[in-house]
């Protein structure tokens, strides 16, 4: 036994990695729009690979061999959106880290999200985590202004000029208000989600932040994290959520990867 | 740094995590890798031979 471990843990160790690698490229690729377009090459990429190897086709497998260079050039430019989260989130070092948002900043920010929800006032907030989001507090107003539901309820009044942006939120401090976030090109299940609820995904796909929503119509509390959207979620439900990512890191209880939204409601 | 028990908790709700969480998936991947490794390998040990009897002759 000891000499077999002796004697194989290189392989064990290759498999491991091996199989580390594929799951993680399928966890990204799954919800996404290309997964589709993966599947279909995949699949056609192997059945002519296994035709031509048993039947012994020499062009295709010469064609095979000689244009998996363009292949692999069209998977960059189809996932490059893809990809760049992934390298995003690489050089992130957050793992086994923890975010300095405090307790009683999250309190406070689910407060006021409920006081927008009562009055029916749409809202979307980012959560830096390891990536940093300055480039869209760029897009807004640097506020540097301590969490307070006073402060959140102004600036998403409908009658104010930063009410139709997302709020950037870091260290239990405002950053930025008004800001533009990336609006996810994903396929939806729920054709009916609007932009607001769609740039909370897009920042989450393109960062480690979440993002919180309160939606205009409905009043409904989402969250949005890894590219996912929990929909209507009552506050306290919602304050668990991100404890539980605040503090363990990852992820979902109520995972939903190829449904976005599980509900279906016209949002925003 | 010290560390208490709440994080040795949360590291070890982490690694339960990593076993348990959307295993067919890992299981699958793993399947998938095994074999990727087996025909990979047979392939490269097969070059390896070719090398060395070409360089032998």
């Amino acid at each position: 036994m000891g000499q077999f471990i002796a004697h194989h843990w290189r392989d064990a160790v290759d498999i491991a990695i091996l199989a580390a690698l594929l799951y993680q490229g399928y966890r990204f690729f799954r919800a996404t729009r290309g997964a589709r377009i993966l599947t279909g090459l995949l699949v056609l990429l192997l059945s002519l690979s296994l035709v031509s190897e048993l039947l012994e086709l020499k062009v295709i497998n010469w064609l095979l061999q000689n244009f998996s260079v363009f292949f692999a050039l069209g998977i960059l430019i189809i996932f490059q959106p893809e990809l760049r989260r992934v390298l995003a989130e690489l050089g992130s070092h957050r793992f086994f880290s923890f975010n300095g948002t405090e307790e009683a900043s999250v309190d406070e920010l689910i407060e006021a999200m409920e006081a927008l929800s009562h009055r029916r006032c749409g809202a979307l907030f980012a959560l830096q985590r390891g990536i940093d989001l300055k480039p869209f507090a760029e897009t807004g107003v640097s506020t540097d202004a301590k969490i307070s539901t006073e402060l959140i309820s102004t600036v998403f009044h409908p009658k104010t000029p930063l009410h139709d942006g997302g709020m950037i939120i870091d260290q239990g401090r405002i950053v930025a208000a008004g800001c533009v976030f990336p609006v996810s090109q994903r396929e939806l299940k729920d054709r009916n989600i609007g932009l607001r609820h769609r740039a909370g995904i897009g920042i989450t796909e393109e960062t480690d932040a979440i993002a919180l929503v309160v939606s205009e119509e409905t009043g409904a509390l989402s969250l949005c994290f890894n590219g996912k959207l929990e929909h209507d979620l009552e506050a306290d439900d919602l304050r668990e959520r991100l404890h539980e990512i605040l503090m363990i890191g990852d992820l979902p209880t109520h995972e939903n990867d190829d449904a976005p939204t599980p509900a279906a409601r016209t949002e925003d | 740094m010290k560390t208490t028990t709440p994080q040795l908790q949360q590291l070890g709700q982490r690694i339960k995590r990593m076993f348990t969480h959307d295993w067919e998936a890992k299981l699958v991947a793993t399947v998938l890798a095994f074999l990727v490794w087996y025909i990979v390998k047979d392939r490269v040990e097969m070059a390896q031979h070719g090398q060395t009897s070409a360089s032998r002759q």
